[in-house]
């Protein structure tokens, strides 16, 4: 065959193979309401910089008739690509193809992808929409999953990570995105669970929808799973690039600086803040007369509302925000919040972004409930995260610091770099009634 | 969960009570639905598993000792068997054969 031939053989192929589980699945995929694996990477990358890897890999099970499939892809499209113009490494399961199941050369695949990602130091998107484990494969597609966990956990605090839900995601496979950075959810789309409905519903009797299971509100408000929730693809990927903006491509580097901007708002401070440690008040918009252009972007903003988190700019460069919220449960400390607060300062500390924490809290939220959910063990994580970050730390009380809240956040104690008194602040062992009922005791 | 207040709106505030001081604030979904802790009657006997019941040992008015096994029930695919935790009387048996059952259901009560 003359080599003309051969390259014009070769379009042929990458042509059939691209259309992946062919025109009628991609129907059925755009009916269910979803994009195709293809257009999502290309949505998020920067226009045709997508370079495809593996494309005509194919699985190597003969058992159960799977001989005689072809299974294009292996129902996984993986490559690199650029976002803002820099290397990325990204990995979407194409739902098309078997339901986008998990054997062994898709894990394969993937694997691939995430070694590449941690020897070049960038970061690595995973587009999840997948049936599960391919069952025919058997043991093969376990060992693909703990493959694909393994290098999570080796990659997590090395390069960043994200994990997109946008389909199916359940049983083991709900392990790598929980392993990563970022979790992004879609209204409708993501599913995410350990045991689904029909598992629930044979062993308990109860009767649940996907959706009220494991779907993006479940995630996003109720588990905390999730840290990105949008209403549609197309948000999604823009929250993807905007946290992108913020972060550095690696543990190696620092965040992209760009030029620095004063903050948008008219609101100051002072107004903001009400002097009465009582009232309520959002401290977001404290944080928006900080940033520049009062850009903040908040991670987990629908879940443990009583803490604030989230990424912002200070002179140009990238800045985590850790901040008791008033206006919610009057900014305590409780389980969820502290998991909250302690793993974004992991991630901040890992990445070189400084951290500023904004205080203002009374102490610990008191109950059985969290005592006997082990308040102690999850508060530990927040006083175990600030000791050890080395990145640099600095705190402001806004108004009021009490008892072991105030250990807690960010204090000098763990080795806070410098710690800030907004006029008005309080630092003390408790509130000023309590404190006069225990030393005026009769 | 957290509500914005630009819409002009002016939310319902709370008080929450931290050691005396009385805050103005909102509540989480999760702070409104918490269930108040009662002292576990130990004359009650409750699930421990979601389940199904198989088969009961014991009938209404029976002597038991402790140890003596209560009932058999199916949950995860396994056969699994309540002993009882003290010496009693069964005064009321809650679950029949093939009765479903979730997690801290009551199943048995001792007089």
């Amino acid at each position: 065959m003359p080599i003309k031939n051969k390259i014009l053989e070769l379009q042929k192929r990458r042509e059939l193979v691209q259309l992946g589980g062919g025109e009628k699945a991609i129907e059925k995929q755009i009916a269910m309401g979803k994009l195709t694996a293809r257009d999502r990477i290309e949505s998020i990358l920067d226009k045709e910089s997508f370079h495809e890897y593996d494309l005509f890999v194919q699985h190597d099970a003969r058992d159960f008739g799977m001989d005689k499939k072809e299974l294009h892809g292996d129902g996984v499209i993986t490559g690199t690509g650029t976002v803002f113009g820099k290397p990325i490494s990204i990995f979407a399961q194409d739902f098309t193809v078997v339901g986008g199941s998990l054997g062994r050369m898709h894990a394969g695949k993937i694997t691939k992808i995430m070694d590449h990602a941690l020897k070049m130091k960038m970061p690595l998107i995973g587009i999840n929409d997948s049936g599960g484990a391919r069952i025919q494969e058997g043991v093969n597609s376990l060992a693909g999953y703990g493959e694909i966990f393994f290098r999570n956990t080796i990659a997590s605090g090395v390069i960043p990570q994200i994990s997109v839900i946008l389909g199916p995601c359940a049983g083991g496979a709900v392990y790598s995105p929980a392993l990563t950075d970022f979790v992004f959810v879609v209204n409708n789309i993501s599913k995410m669970f350990i045991t689904g409905p029909e598992v629930i519903k044979s062993v308990l009797g109860e009767e649940i929808s996907q959706e009220d299971l494991g779907g993006a509100k479940v995630h996003s408000h109720i588990t905390g799973n999730a840290h990105f929730y949008a209403e549609s693809e197309t948000e999604c990927f823009e929250q993807i690039k905007k946290l992108l903006s913020f972060i550095p491509w690696s543990n190696v580097e620092k965040a992209q600086k760009i030029a620095p901007k004063p903050p948008k708002t008219k609101a100051k401070i002072e107004n903001v803040v009400p002097e009465d440690p009582k009232q309520p008040y959002d401290v977001r918009d404290v944080v928006r007369c900080i940033v520049d252009d009062s850009d903040f972007f908040e991670v987990q903003e629908n879940w443990a509302g009583n803490a604030v988190i989230g990424f912002g700019r200070v002179n140009g460069e990238t800045v985590g925000f850790v901040c008791n919220q008033p206006l919610v449960l009057a900014g305590v400390l409780d389980v969820d919040s502290s998991d909250k607060i302690a793993r974004f300062i992991r991630f901040c500390d890992a990445f070189n972004i400084p951290l500023v924490t904004l205080v203002d809290l009374p102490g610990y939220l008191p109950g059985v409930d969290q005592e006997h959910a082990g308040v102690i063990r999850h508060g530990a994580k927040i006083l175990y995260a600030y000791s050890e970050a080395t990145v640099p730390k600095v705190s402001v009380v806004l108004r009021k610091a009490y008892g072991g809240g105030y250990i807690a956040m960010n204090s000098r104690h763990l080795r806070a770099d410098f710690y800030f008194a907004w006029p008005g602040a309080e630092i003390a062992v408790m509130g000023a009634e309590g404190a006069a009922k225990i030393i005026f005791r009769k | 969960m957290q509500k914005d207040t630009k819409n002009g709106e002016k939310p319902q505030y709370k008080k929450l009570i931290i050691e005396d001081s009385v805050y103005k604030t909102l509540y989480t979904e999760k702070f409104e639905k918490k269930t108040k802790w009662e002292k576990p009657d130990e004359r009650k006997v409750y699930s421990y598993l979601p389940g199904t019941i198989i088969k009961l040992q014991v009938k209404q008015g029976d002597k038991v000792k402790i140890g003596q096994p209560l009932m058999i029930f199916e949950a995860m695919k396994m056969m699994n068997t309540v002993k009882s935790t003290q010496d009693g009387v069964v005064k009321d048996i809650l679950v029949k054969p093939g009765d479903k059952f979730p997690k801290n259901h009551l199943l048995m009560e001792f007089e």
